[in-house]
């Protein structure tokens, strides 16, 4: 009866924990997949696009769209003159999905990258998200010396205004305000080089 | 279910002994105290453990990042250019007063420039030496860094992505201050401003290269903001950088006359710590060097410090420098004896156990003309 009363005591301790814990995994392998995005704009010599994408979670009934996914995408240039002006795309390493339960903020304070019309939002057309049928995806892209163009899309150099933030699904909601469990990654838009914040 | 233990009597055989004896609950109290004893002690290990591990790898990322800022520095001060060409002389001027003037000699002269001085020197509106230590250095390369969004090919691509030689300034410096205006909106009020030594590059995008625009001085790009659109921090407890610059044989002093090529009158090397190649001025230094010249060969030394140091010494000071250049006595203006300065400050360094890496290389400039 003691052991059990010592495990209630602790299990809410140990479930935060494990929270806190999948939320640093994911930010960490966020934060690594944005530094090799980087990395491999340079090493090809080439620019990369990285995208993120946003939709419901199948495993979840009512569940809301929310980004859940990044990917690395090459950008190759157009294969004739007819198709002048379009891209097509060719996924460099295989998508990184969040964890279930946890997504990227798309509120402005959380994720200003995301907000407004800084970033287009665009149609999954290529099917890339398999596990959703309507995904959409906002995207920018590292140029070939590792230089993201985020500051020439904002206008100006604002690294205050260039991060997103990982959070628990639970956590989003109306509110602007950076929940007390979260995962911040800068992106520095003239460099590209990041940053993480934790609590 | 109850247990029942046998004895061996010696007449009958097993007896019934009664119940197994359990614990009571004294003991079980009591074990859990010690174990929970315990699990402190290895608590604390860990905790140690931890901690040690976190310095060594705090240690190996901070001077990693400054050995990734060193290499872009060095790496983009290689690609440093300044064509050059003869024109007329007239007098001092290059510009005849009237169009029958007649030249009287021919003077090397180029459009693009190098210029290495004092950071309190070349970062305009910067601060003291403590704030803005060591050497700045800005120069034109062809790096390619355009801004100009695309009409076509999706959202983000640049109009002149594909001109990887276009012409760029570039600048890099060392300044003491604040992240306030770096770190993330939302996170703002739940940090403390971090005050540290940063590299800073100036990286302007070729559109706004001014250096060949006619209806502006000379040399007037070659100077770097202290902040704005085009500063971005490269790397952090980045406490100094020092150039030192060395220069191919001079022409002769005097101007040469049109009959008469330019000869070499001396055999010995010009170096300096600071060199200006629109106004010919050089200083730190000796020898003689002229106009529109580029350094041969550039001597970089970069100090940088881990991020414990820099917090223990964010701590004491707060917002005011550290000072650790100035009040190491190195004054870094003659290259001859930077060995001894560098030496004053690790000795300062050391007395403040500093946690320190200085990274030294002599940097070739290919475009330089001999």
């Amino acid at each position: 009866m003691i052991v059990g009363l010592i495990v209630a005591a602790v299990a809410p301790m140990v479930f935060s924990t494990l929270a806190a814990t999948r939320l640093t995994s994911a930010g960490e392998t966020l934060a690594a997949h944005l530094s090799l995005a980087k990395q491999l704009a340079t090493s090809r010599n080439e620019p990369v696009e990285v995208r993120f994408y946003s939709y419901p979670d199948p495993e979840v009934p009512g569940s809301k769209e929310e980004v859940r996914a990044v990917s690395i995408m090459r950008v190759t240039p157009a294969a004739s003159l007819a198709t002048a002006g379009t891209v097509a795309m060719e996924a460099l390493v295989p998508i990184f999905y969040l964890p279930s339960g946890i997504v990227m903020g798309k509120a402005t304070a959380l994720s200003p990258i995301f907000a407004g019309s800084l970033l287009t939002t665009q149609s999954d057309n290529e099917h890339v998200i398999k596990r959703s049928g309507r995904a959409t995806y906002k995207a920018f892209r590292f140029q070939s010396d590792g230089s993201p163009n985020l500051a020439t899309l904002m206008g100006s150099y604002k690294p205050n205004q260039s991060y997103l933030t990982l959070v628990e699904e639970k956590a989003t909601g109306a509110t602007n305000d950076i929940p007390k469990n979260f995962y911040t990654v800068q992106i520095d838009p003239s460099t590209g080089k990041t940053s993480t914040y934790r609590p | 279910m109850k247990t029942y233990m046998f004895i061996k009597t010696q007449c009958t055989g097993y007896r019934k002994l009664g119940r197994t004896l359990a614990f009571t609950l004294i003991e079980v109290l009591l074990s859990m105290v010690i174990l929970a004893m315990i699990m402190l002690i290895v608590t604390q290990v860990i905790g140690q453990a931890q901690k040690s591990w976190k310095a060594a790898s705090s240690r190996v990322t901070q001077f990693r990042e400054a050995r990734a800022a060193f290499d872009t520095l060095t790496r983009n001060l290689r690609q440093a250019t300044l064509p050059t060409y003869n024109d007329w002389l007239y007098g001092t001027s290059r510009t005849p007063t009237k169009p029958t003037d007649v030249p009287t000699g021919i003077q090397k002269s180029g459009d693009l420039g190098f210029v290495a001085d004092r950071s309190t020197t070349l970062v305009v509106g910067g601060g003291s030496g403590d704030i803005l230590p060591g050497h700045a250095v800005i120069f034109q390369a062809p790096i390619g860094l355009s801004d100009t969004p695309a009409s076509s090919g999706g959202s983000g691509a640049l109009e002149y992505a594909k001109l990887k030689s276009l012409l760029n300034a570039r600048g890099y410096f060392v300044r003491f201050g604040s992240d306030s205006d770096y770190v993330p909106v939302a996170l703002a009020s739940k940090l403390q401003d971090k005050y540290r030594y940063r590299l800073y590059e100036y990286r302007p995008p070729t559109e706004i290269n001014s250096a060949l625009d006619t209806d502006i001085a000379a040399g007037d790009w070659a100077k770097i903001p202290s902040s704005g659109n085009y500063i971005v921090p490269v790397a952090e407890n980045i406490v100094a950088v020092v150039i030192g610059l060395s220069f191919a044989a001079p022409e002769a002093s005097s101007a040469p006359s049109l009959a008469r090529p330019a000869t070499a009158s001396s055999s010995s090397v010009p170096f300096f710590s600071a060199y200006n190649s629109y106004t010919g001025k050089a200083s730190g230094g000796s020898g003689t060097v002229g106009l529109a010249q580029l350094p041969r060969a550039a001597q970089l030394i970069m100090i940088a410090m881990d991020e414990d140091s820099a917090n223990r010494l964010a701590q004491q000071n707060g917002s005011a420098p550290p000072s650790i250049i100035s009040g190491s006595g190195a004054s870094f203006t003659d290259p001859t004896v930077y060995d001894q300065d560098v030496e004053r400050v690790r000795n300062a360094m050391q007395r403040l156990h500093i946690n320190y890496r200085i990274f030294s290389a002599i940097i070739m400039l290919p475009a330089a003309s001999t």
